[in-house]
């Protein structure tokens, strides 16, 4: 059973308190939304997970593997920008995980293939990233990250740089992905709508030192459509977290 | 575009050769040669029996101290870009040889090594190194930490980063470091024949003592295209091996 178990986690920059004593959990298949104010260290809980960012204390254990400030193993991760390597092609960014570990070129290329197709990039695979839009460039993100296989996907804000438009399409697109291969997502955000269209739970951050104000299970069945968007029940849940980080940002 | 832009080169050289014209037809030719005289001189420069072996041997030479610049300068440049005790060691010796002409050298190399093959792989070496350096310790300096932070979540090893994000991200700039390095051995090459009377620069010398410039502007020419040449050869071969780089630039 893949389980995500994170315990404790305290981090201070310098002097400014970011994280403290910070635990949450994550179940098999749950896409868990972060939902916060910009800077609040919602993405450095993030990283601290990825193994980028030391933990000052805390243990992060994922399918029962203590991997505390390690990266690598397990996870996959898309970043903001979706930051692909210039010099590679579409393919070549998707095939990278599986290069460094190892994997043989015709299989890794394959496999790259699958994930290019299946994020809707086929005829793209030698295009190097400067001739892709933004939101071509974070599909190629995204197909990078699953490609390993991860039983944990790491998404800090990949869809922050797009216009609404894009924005939209990549949501419906990342969660037909996700659907076709389901496993335990980190979505970090500072979108009410769209932790509310994505997620299973959402976890809402207060400002910084982050701590969860507040665990909200989303109660809408997938797969979901866009019409959910004006459903009663969306629009209150939309309120009330709005309020709640409102009332939090005064207090 | 790429016509217009090949009318305007065109065009300068034809405004300059015209301005030359009349300034050599005002001054003579004992001072200034026209253009027209040179190329009448010229066929006899490239049939006089001593150029092309005194060509072949300025080049061939050359390239010894040419080469070894590269293959000390280039890595000890991505040493400097990416270790701060390396760059703190290095960097002064750097900014002081640099700014040290190679004419400024040749006496003194002249008393420790005299005026062989070593003296002037030397010189060569002395005065293209610190190019070189320079310019791949800045390009390494350069490279993205955010792509390094990417191939450190895919677990990739200092090596792999150094293989995978680092080298090819060099890349570029290192046919650049060639080209600018090029530009300094070539030059330090000639001003070293000339002070020891031998091989191209033993000819500018004669040609300097001649009646009519016409000889000395017809070397001056044949070294000016050697160097267009081959600079415009390593232009076409960086083209060629990062055309992600230079299809983005537009080159």
């Amino acid at each position: 059973m893949a389980h995500l178990s994170v315990t404790g986690i305290s981090k201070t920059f310098g002097t400014v308190p970011v994280l403290v004593d910070q635990s949450l959990e994550v179940e098999q298949g749950e896409f868990v939304a972060l939902l916060g104010p910009s800077g609040c260290g919602k993405s450095t809980l993030l990283q601290i997970i990825n193994g980028l960012i030391p933990a000052d204390s805390g243990r992060v254990v994922l399918d029962g593997e203590d991997i505390t400030g390690r990266t690598g193993s397990g996870r996959g991760m898309v970043f903001q920008g979706a930051d692909l390597f210039p010099w590679r092609t579409a393919i070549e960014n998707i095939a990278f995980g599986l290069q460094v570990k190892g994997v043989g070129k015709a299989e890794r290329l394959e496999r790259a293939r699958h994930y290019l197709e299946l994020v809707g990039l086929r005829g793209f695979e030698n295009a190097w990233p400067h001739q892709l839009s933004g939101g071509m460039q974070q599909r190629v993100g995204i197909a990078r990250a699953f490609c390993i296989q991860p039983s944990l996907l790491l998404m800090d804000e990949p869809f922050g740089a797009l216009d609404v438009q894009t924005r939209d399409i990549l949501q419906d697109e990342l969660v037909r992905i996700w659907e076709a291969e389901p496993k335990m997502v980190l979505f970090v955000t500072h979108g009410i709508e769209e932790a509310l269209y994505l997620a299973d739970r959402i976890l809402v951050f207060s400002k910084r030192p982050a701590r969860v104000l507040s665990e909200i299970k989303v109660p809408f069945a997938r797969p979901r459509h866009d019409d959910m968007k004006l459903d009663p029940e969306f629009l209150r849940l939309r309120r009330e977290i709005s309020e709640l980080l409102r009332h939090d940002l005064e207090a | 575009m790429q016509l217009g832009r090949l009318t305007t080169n065109i065009l300068g050289i034809v405004l300059v050769l015209i301005l030359w014209q009349a300034v050599g037809m005002h001054l003579g030719d004992a001072l200034v040669a026209t253009p027209v005289q040179v190329a009448k001189a010229l066929p006899e420069t490239l049939t006089d029996p001593e150029f092309w072996p005194a060509l072949g041997l300025m080049i061939g030479q050359m390239m010894i101290g040419y080469l070894l610049a590269l293959a000390v300068g280039i890595p000890l440049g991505i040493a400097m870009g990416r270790s701060r005790p390396v760059f703190t060691v290095v960097k002064p010796w750097a900014s002081m040889f640099i700014v040290v002409s190679a004419a400024a050298l040749v006496p003194l190399l002249i008393i420790l090594m005299g005026r062989g093959l070593l003296f002037r792989t030397c010189i060569v070496f002395v005065a293209t190194l610190w190019y070189v350096v320079v310019s791949i310790t800045e390009a390494a300096r350069a490279v993205s930490p955010r792509l390094l932070d990417v191939a450190k979540s895919f677990s990739a090893s200092d090596f792999q980063r150094f293989r995978f994000v680092i080298l090819p991200a060099l890349y570029p700039y290192l046919l650049i470091a060639a080209r600018i390095g090029l530009i300094h051995a070539l030059r330090a090459m000639v001003t070293a024949e000339m002070f020891i009377g031998a091989g191209f620069g033993g000819l500018l010398n004669n040609a300097g003592l001649d009646l009519s410039t016409a000889p000395l502007f017809g070397l001056i020419v044949v070294l000016m295209l050697v160097s267009a040449g081959a600079t415009e050869l390593l232009r076409r071969v960086a083209g060629r091996a990062a055309p992600w780089y230079a299809s983005r630039t537009g080159g």
